[in-house]
């Protein structure tokens, strides 16, 4: 029989299944803070809702195998938005690269501002709205990575732009938002 | 912006706030010096002063429709549930590869535990069992981790008609999709499986491959009828406000047998 004392062993049994359960609970911690946000920001590249809740489930898979390796937990948020971007990237690639299957239909609500919205919610930010879904992809992607509360160092490595070209495409964003609430 | 004749201001100070520089301050960009530079500029200029907080409110309003946009797209109530799955599945073979080497097994008890750990993934394939037990027929979760729309429930509860109308068979492609990824053989077997919803349509499944799989019609007890009784169950509960449509489609993909037992009945299903 085995000549470990037994709280050796039950601590070499039991030690991965807390360091597990620690991890498990810390990434479902941040799923919790951070899924809606980042379920919005793969949307945002075009794919279909059901795509992006795969690309969240992939990006929160991958943070747990990068905490589990004892990688850095340096700027998580930043970490976390990047890889959704990158995983959100791929998918829109593959789905322009295949041929749809006949019969399969995916389910993805509408975003773009109804009747009802625009009654609710005003003019202004109808005119906002299709405002921002006018700009180029990259100025789309620095607002709403700024509005998510990352830094410009941190979009800049995201989108793999310089900080420079991030403070300029926020400022041609709003010089377009204040054109078109001007109209 | 249109450029301003300099105030009666002290010269370090004379000139106004760049757009970009009232974004790099308003965003915490600016290096210090200049971060307090322009905040003494701002405590005299009313005019940048203004201009920052119109930047403030048009970024502001821009943040809102974000935020808008990110509510209907919240992850489903599945997702947590599916993703805590794939995390303990994660961990499990960390601490399996910790403890073998660790304990000094005979060959034989090492030879029965790895049988065991076969068996259960083995398990994890099967589409019905011919036991009558709690090992009945579930999906494969890492294939069918189940796909919803969004529904409201007066169009979930208004549907009449017989099942069959409710839960349409998917099309004749998808079917044959769904057996190619469990590795059924199409021919012959059609007879003996349904190609069943994780969760249904009338539960706002939908039909996403993601949300198919092929479930036995006989062969053990919890088997294509009992699940039938089960999405029965349910919708009707869901209807009379008894659960709400969130806990209902949980339930189902988390664990269909533990739901039947909870909301039908104990024990083995009424075949």
């Amino acid at each position: 029989m085995s000549s470990f004392p037994a709280n050796k062993v039950i601590e070499l049994c039991l030690s991965p299944i807390r360091e597990g359960a620690g991890l498990e609970a810390e990434v479902l911690a941040l799923f919790d803070l951070l899924g809606a946000r980042l379920l919005a920001y793969a949307v945002s590249f075009g794919i279909p809702v059901q795509d992006g809740e795969d690309v969240v489930q992939e990006t929160f898979l991958a943070l747990f195998q990068h905490l589990g390796k004892g990688r850095s937990r340096e700027n998580l948020k930043g970490w976390l938005y990047q890889v959704t971007h990158n995983l959100a990237l791929k998918r829109r690639y593959r789905r322009a690269a295949d041929a749809p299957s006949p019969g399969i239909v995916f389910e993805s609500p509408d975003p773009s501002p109804g009747p009802e919205e625009r009654l609710l919610f005003g003019e202004r930010h109808a005119r906002l709205e299709a405002a921002l879904g006018a700009l180029p992809p990259v100025d789309q992607a620095c607002l709403r990575l700024r509005a998510d509360g990352l830094r410009y160092r941190e979009i800049s490595k995201i989108l793999g732009i310089s900080l420079g070209s991030v403070a300029a495409s926020l400022a041609r964003s709003l010089d377009r938002l204040e054109r078109a609430e001007r109209r | 912006m249109p450029d301003h004749l300099a105030d009666n201001l002290p010269n370090h100070l004379s000139n106004h706030l760049s757009d970009q520089d009232i974004l790099l301050l308003l965003d915490h960009e600016l290096p210090a010096a200049r971060a307090a530079s322009a905040r003494q500029h701002l405590a005299a200029c009313v005019e940048c002063g203004a201009r920052l907080a119109s930047v403030r409110g048009t970024l502001d309003a821009a943040g809102d429709v974000f935020l808008r946009q990110a509510g209907p797209a919240a992850p489903s109530p599945l997702a947590r549930g599916h993703l805590q799955r794939q995390l303990r599945q994660r961990s499990q073979p960390a601490w399996w590869r910790t403890l073998v080497p660790a304990w000094p097994f005979s060959a034989a008890l090492t030879a029965a535990l790895l049988a065991v750990a076969v068996g259960l993934a083995v398990h994890s394939h099967s589409t019905g069992s011919d036991r009558d037990d709690d090992t009945g027929s579930i999906p494969n979760l890492a294939l069918t981790p189940g796909a919803i729309r969004p529904v409201t429930l007066p169009e979930i509860c208004s549907a009449a008609g017989d099942d069959d109308d409710l839960d349409p068979a998917p099309p004749p492609a998808v079917q044959k999709a769904v057996f190619q990824e469990y590795g059924i053989a199409a021919s012959g077997t059609q007879q003996n499986y349904q190609i069943d919803y994780l969760v249904n349509p009338q539960l706002g499944g939908t039909g996403d491959i993601r949300n198919l799989w092929p479930q036995a019609y006989r062969g053990g007890i919890w088997n294509a009828r009992a699940k039938d009784q089960l999405e029965q169950r349910l919708h009707q509960m869901v209807c009379s406000r008894t659960i709400d449509l969130a806990t209902a489609q949980h339930e189902i993909v988390t664990d269909w047998i533990g739901a039947y037992k909870k909301y039908v009945q104990q024990g083995a299903p009424r075949i």
